[in-house]
């Protein structure tokens, strides 16, 4: 059921617009636990929803590499597939929220458990590109036949 | 804060050791060729000179004396490229093509034009299965 809102193989994106959003939140959720600021979990949960339910335009971070950081850069080596870091940013949303009420029940040690979860993953995509949630995708993808991008 | 911040220590060495590791690794396999520089595929060697020939393209299948499912993958590649060359080949005899290839599941399968250029490496059964799916003749598709 292809449409002309939904391509069937959406235009390739830079992958360094991820890898931005990766390392902001790795740092992002760093600084939080150390400081105790439990409300950096929820805040970035919504950061992540908005690129992946919406795709990487509405995405703050990706947004703002998009605009600011990248007209000051090299042209990308090679652009990627959009949405194997679209189906990771969820797994994140999924996390962060299942942190965000662990904070709110009061369960504190299990609410930066996962949120750190999410924090090693998305340190370790941003230094290597090696991105968990990306593999994921590219095996279910695999199995359903689908056809990606690059 | 202590105890958090010892513990955000440890887990960025541990992730920036790791990514460092991997960069290194990665830098040095790029250094003697093994990937391919525009597309970031593996680029395996070609087939050694004694599985070459009949100037067609050649599927190795790289088995075990185990290995139940070789043997349906090579009749399931006879059967879809009749006009192609199917070798069955068992690792424990010729050690040095896992080596070679990096084998470290069977069937690990290696699929040749007819220079012997290596042009694609499927691992497991139902790689092939779908390689064979996706492509109507593999050797042109590269």
């Amino acid at each position: 059921m292809a449409t002309s809102a939904t391509p069937r193989t959406p235009a390739p994106i830079d992958p360094r617009g991820p890898r931005t959003n990766q390392g902001v939140l790795a740092v992002a959720l760093g600084l939080g636990f150390v400081f105790s600021w439990w409300y950096v979990v929820p805040v970035f949960a919504v950061v992540l929803f908005l690129g992946a339910a919406f795709g990487p335009r509405f995405g703050p971070v990706i947004r703002f590499y998009g605009e600011v950081i990248r007209p000051r850069l090299a042209p990308p080596v090679e652009l990627e597939d959009p949405r194997p870091p679209r189906f990771a940013a969820a797994v994140g949303v999924v996390f962060l929220t299942a942190a965000t009420v662990a904070f709110l029940a009061g369960a504190t040690v299990l609410g930066w458990t996962l949120a750190l979860i999410v924090a090693v993953l998305a340190a370790l995509a941003a230094g290597t590109g090696i991105c968990v949630g990306c593999e994921i995708y590219l095996v279910v993808a695999r199995r359903r036949g689908v056809e990606l991008a690059v | 804060m202590i105890v958090r911040l010892a513990v955000l220590v440890l887990l960025s060495v541990a992730v920036g050791g790791a990514s460092v590791a991997y960069r290194r690794r990665r830098t040095a396999d790029e250094a003697r060729g093994a990937f391919d520089a525009t597309t970031g595929d593996a680029l395996w060697p070609a087939l050694p000179a004694d599985l070459q020939g009949e100037l067609r393209p050649t599927w190795l299948v790289l088995s075990t004396p185990v290995c139940a499912s070789c043997r349906a993958v090579q009749a399931a590649v006879a059967d879809a490229f009749p006009h192609h060359r199917v070798l069955k080949v068992d690792v424990t005899e010729r050690p040095e093509l896992g080596d070679r290839y990096d084998v470290k599941r069977a069937p690990t399968t290696i699929v040749a034009d007819a220079t012997g250029t290596v042009v694609e490496r499927l691992v497991g059964a139902e790689a092939v299965v779908s390689f064979i799916g996706l492509v109507d003749d593999p050797v042109a598709a590269r």
